[in-house]
């Protein structure tokens, strides 16, 4: 189908795979279906993720870029602004149906989820308890965190861990 | 006549102006009676579509490929391509009209910063200087085939009027594919047909990318090399690849007498003895072009700048004599049928329009020293008839000054009564005479009644402003003669 959407998705495409964005690695697991896409966030280096490989899915809307893509981490991650279960739901100001806008590129999201393992936000938290840790107890936090590294984040990411369930990933 | 399986649809259909724009205009119920035959023979659908859509699809803008990177500025922030019809919103920022629709049609707020657009008063068309700069882009022709690069003001033109490879509806009624425009015909090419040689249904519209491709199937000995080849490549696999056909060596036009299968060849050419020679006589050749071209150039430069020196001697020679008559002329004629013997046909031309031009020049020159010369001839002759004019309103003034005093002195000897006007009442006529000279005279009521002084008259017309003015000043006469004639 011509949608504008469409055509901005392969270009898109086209972009990531010309200029890679660092710390990332992108692909499309179905070339049918580029509503769909693989990325692999590399733990950026001198934080506790680093070593680890987080598999994230991105998943767009049919109408892309009118509304916003649904992420969700498909490798189980210790972090206040992802869910500590199965789903893997991020909490990401830009990605929230009020805040989205056509003009964002989906590299931009992907680098503003790279950023939150950088620098967790734990004012604005998935995961109250994680945040409470990171904030009062941070050998605690990053003892767990690196823990969660070493068991789930190690070698090839395993993507049928998480079907996203969209209706669940877009809200808070 | 439509043949009587003819659907009824087919035939409500010929009425249908999208439609019928690609039937020849002569034979419009012909091509429509070819359609529906092949319709009932082939196993198409028999339902009409009911939607063929228009004759060329739109150009889509966001398909473009570009020739050159094109500007981050230009580029839609929605679709990401370089705007087509852009509008500009309140908050400053530029859109494609269809992706700001769209966006607001989601979301009524600016894509890039959120603030609440209302499509009736926050769109405004861009400065021209952006769409100046859209359509000077370099773009590609989307067409797959064509391989046209133009500026993107131009595309459209091209891709709707003269594209060969711009998809057309198909001239069927019953069929809504598109085929490119060189290849369409007034039947339709899109039913499927079994290939000749294969036996794959191929649509007649990719039967040539069929046969030349994909097409696997009946294939023919090669009578040399005894493979198998499809058999209509045959002819060129004997041409250029069969291995078993006789060949001469490439360095035959040199001197290489070899000759011989072409498997064997292609390995003596490896290593043919010739090749060293051949390749410095194709230099050679090339290297001879070269120096041609190069000396056609150095003969061109030559005679332009002996143009430019003839040019520049003939410039400074009428410099002195002003008309420059055929002389110049004459001379450029012999140079030029030395010219034209001697060099090429271009710096032939070259040399002519050269000519032209400077012969135009020269024109020009001598129109502007004609008309320099008339004006001031007409200047000339001008300034003594303006002087002329000048002394005769002066003349005019003191005839006016003559004839007041004359007046006031006949009213103040009338209010004396005194008997000096009785004398010379009985002589008017004599003095008729001179004052009709003067037509500016003012009327009297009663020419008899008035007795007039004798005055020297005659002098003053002879001799003007003696007495009273100097005439050379110009301005003060003029002045003179306006106070005159409001007297």
């Amino acid at each position: 189908m011509g949608t504008p959407g469409n055509k901005r998705l392969v270009r898109e495409l086209a972009d990531c795979h010309q200029n890679p964005p660092v710390g990332l690695t992108i692909s499309v697991p179905d070339e049918s279906n580029l509503y769909k896409w693989h990325v692999i966030v590399h733990g950026p280096p001198n934080t506790v993720y680093a070593g680890g490989n987080f598999g994230i899915v991105v998943n767009l809307p049919r109408d892309y870029p009118f509304r916003a893509p649904v992420v969700t981490f498909a490798t189980r991650i210790y972090h206040p602004n992802v869910t500590n279960d199965n789903l893997g739901n991020i909490c990401l100001s830009i990605l929230k149906a009020e805040n989205w806008k056509p003009a964002i590129k989906l590299v931009s999201v992907l680098e503003a989820v790279r950023n939150l393992l950088i620098e967790p936000q734990p004012d604005d938290p998935l995961e109250a308890r994680i945040a409470d840790e990171y904030k009062n107890d941070r050998k605690e936090f990053e003892k767990n965190a690196r823990s969660y590294v070493a068991q789930y984040a190690k070698g090839p990411v395993k993507w049928e861990n998480a079907e996203p369930t969209p209706a669940t990933a877009a809200s808070k | 006549m439509p043949p009587p399986n003819t659907p009824d649809d087919v035939l409500s259909d010929q009425g249908d102006s999208n439609t019928l724009t690609f039937i020849e205009p002569d034979q419009p119920s012909e091509t429509e009676t070819t359609a529906a035959m092949r319709t009932a023979r082939t196993t198409e659908p028999q339902t009409a579509p009911s939607q063929r859509g228009p004759v060329i699809l739109p150009l889509d803008y966001q398909i473009l490929d570009y020739a050159d990177t094109v500007d981050e500025t230009l580029l839609c922030p929605v679709c990401r391509t370089a705007f087509h019809s852009p509008i500009i919103t309140s908050c400053g920022h530029t859109f494609c009209a269809t992706c700001i629709n769209r966006a607001l049609e989601v979301q009524p707020t600016c894509p890039i910063d959120r603030k609440p657009i209302n499509k009736t008063i926050d769109f405004h068309q861009p400065p021209l200087i952006i769409k100046e700069q859209l359509d000077r882009l370099k773009v590609k022709c989307p067409n797959k085939g064509c391989d046209q690069i133009c500026s993107r003001e131009h595309l459209e033109g091209h891709y709707e009027h003269r594209c060969e490879y711009t998809q057309v509806l198909c001239p069927s009624l019953r069929c809504d594919k598109r085929i490119a425009r060189r290849y369409l015909t007034t039947e339709c090419m899109h039913h499927q047909e079994p290939c000749e040689y294969c036996g794959e249904s191929v649509a007649e519209v990719d039967l040539a990318d069929h046969y030349d491709y994909v097409c696997t199937g009946a294939s023919s000995r090669c009578e040399w090399c005894e493979a198998a080849v499809v058999h209509h490549r045959l002819e060129k696999h004997i041409q250029e690849d069969c291995p078993e056909t006789e060949v001469d060596c490439k360095w035959f036009p040199i001197g290489c007498k070899v000759s011989d299968k072409r498997f064997k060849v292609v390995e003596h050419e490896q290593d043919c003895p010739y090749e060293i020679i051949g390749r410095l006589v194709r230099e050679r050749t090339e290297d001879r072009k070269l120096i041609d071209s190069l000396v056609d150039r150095i003969n061109a430069l030559e005679n332009q700048a002996n143009d430019r020196h003839d040019r520049r001697a003939r410039r400074s020679h009428r410099d002195f004599l002003l008309p420059p008559s055929s002389m110049g002329l004459n001379g450029a004629a012999d140079d030029l049928e030395s010219l034209r013997s001697s060099s090429s046909p271009e710096s032939y031309m070259l040399a002519r329009f050269e000519r032209l031009e400077m012969r135009m020049e020269d024109l020009t020159k001598q129109l502007q020293e004609l008309d320099a010369y008339q004006s001031s001839f007409v200047l000339q002759q001008l300034y003594p008839i303006n002087n002329q004019l000048v002394e005769l309103a002066s003349k005019v003034g003191v005839l006016n000054m003559h004839t007041t005093w004359l007046m006031n002195m006949q009213r103040l000897q009338q209010r004396t009564g005194s008997t000096v006007n009785l004398s010379n009442s009985n002589m008017p006529s004599a003095n008729d005479s001179p004052r009709q000279d003067f037509g500016t005279r003012p009327e009297f009521p009663d020419r008899q009644a008035f007795p007039i002084v004798n005055l020297p008259l005659r002098g003053l017309v002879d001799e003007p402003g003696s007495q009273y003015f100097r005439a050379d000043d110009r301005r003060s006469s003029i002045g003179r003669d306006m106070n005159a004639s409001r007297l």
